[in-house]
């Protein structure tokens, strides 16, 4: 991997961020917006490891931080699936656009 | 042989990352979401960062991702009739990535193409890191030194912020079974 940058890696992450990012903003699915939430946090993780991979002062760190960042994606899938069903017992639909009461 | 490598696993994170965000059937997602997964731990694996496409592989795939497929098999019925996005919603998602792309994109240019890669420290450093040990000796560094170079060394340590997200996740499990409890089953004698 030395011999081809960090940019590459960088701009792999970039792209897997506005692609969590579009889904974000495209789905209207509950369970379809926590995909693009793991597809961002995936993206931070790559981006941790890239800079400790080309940062030898963050050499430790960034996979460290890197890690923490995964398993905060479960933790954050495990709770916020919870709220999502919550949601679709109270509503009758996982359609966060379907409920009245999360209009501003 | 390893930039054909990191070719394939780009495009399979990002066809991914695509099928992702493009997929009209939610029930089809989490094969795009693996596809995703499984490339971001390839890199990881090709960067010889053993213990984290390690992870990613147990913790993304073995985990997250068959917690989602859950969530899915509950809402099945309903999920799929959620309607597809308006135009405008598109075309609004369309111009707030592109202005993120160009925002994000620019200063990746500046990164300096010269530098090169270090090797990524392996599960022991990583470990003895966690407990604030040296890697090489087991032997914790602060125990070693002077008393009154306790105070100039900062007493950085891995293990308090792991502990912490551990002690979360605990609290988060808990709390995710209480929200999803039957109440209706609760009620009845």
């Amino acid at each position: 991997m030395s011999d081809l940058g960090a940019v590459p890696l960088l701009l792999l992450g970039a792209g897997l961020f506005l692609a969590g990012v579009a889904c974000l903003l495209l789905r209207r699915n509950a369970i379809g917006i926590l995909f693009g939430v793991e597809l961002m946090l995936n993206a931070a993780a790559l981006n941790f490891f890239t800079f400790s991979l080309f940062n030898p002062a963050f050499a430790l760190e960034g996979q460290v931080f890197a890690l923490v960042v995964l398993l905060l994606a479960a933790i954050d899938a495990v709770l916020a699936l919870a709220i999502v069903l919550l949601f679709q017992r109270h509503h009758g639909s996982a359609d966060v656009d379907a409920s009245p009461d999360l209009k501003g | 042989m390893t930039l054909t490598l990191f070719a394939l696993l780009a495009v399979l994170t990002l066809g991914g990352a695509l099928g992702v965000a493009l997929e009209p059937r939610i029930a089809r997602v989490p094969l795009w979401l693996l596809g995703t997964f499984l490339g971001v731990a390839g890199i990881f694996l090709l960067s010889q960062a053993v213990p984290l496409g390690v992870t990613q592989l147990l913790v993304s795939v073995g985990g997250t991702l068959a917690i989602l497929v859950y969530g899915l098999t509950q809402i099945a019925p309903k999920g799929d009739e959620t309607p597809p996005p308006s135009m405008r919603s598109i075309l609004a998602a369309l111009v707030a990535v592109a202005l993120l792309a160009l925002v994000l994109l620019p200063p990746l240019w500046q990164y300096p193409p010269t530098s090169e890669a270090g090797s990524p420290p392996g599960a022991l450093v990583i470990g003895a890191a966690l407990l604030d040990q040296d890697a090489g000796t087991g032997e914790v560094p602060l125990a070693n030194l002077p008393a009154e170079s306790h105070l100039a060394r900062p007493r950085t340590t891995y293990l308090l912020p792991l502990t912490v997200v551990l002690l979360h996740l605990l609290v988060v499990l808990g709390a995710a079974a209480y929200l999803t409890r039957n109440r209706g089953q609760e009620a009845q004698p």
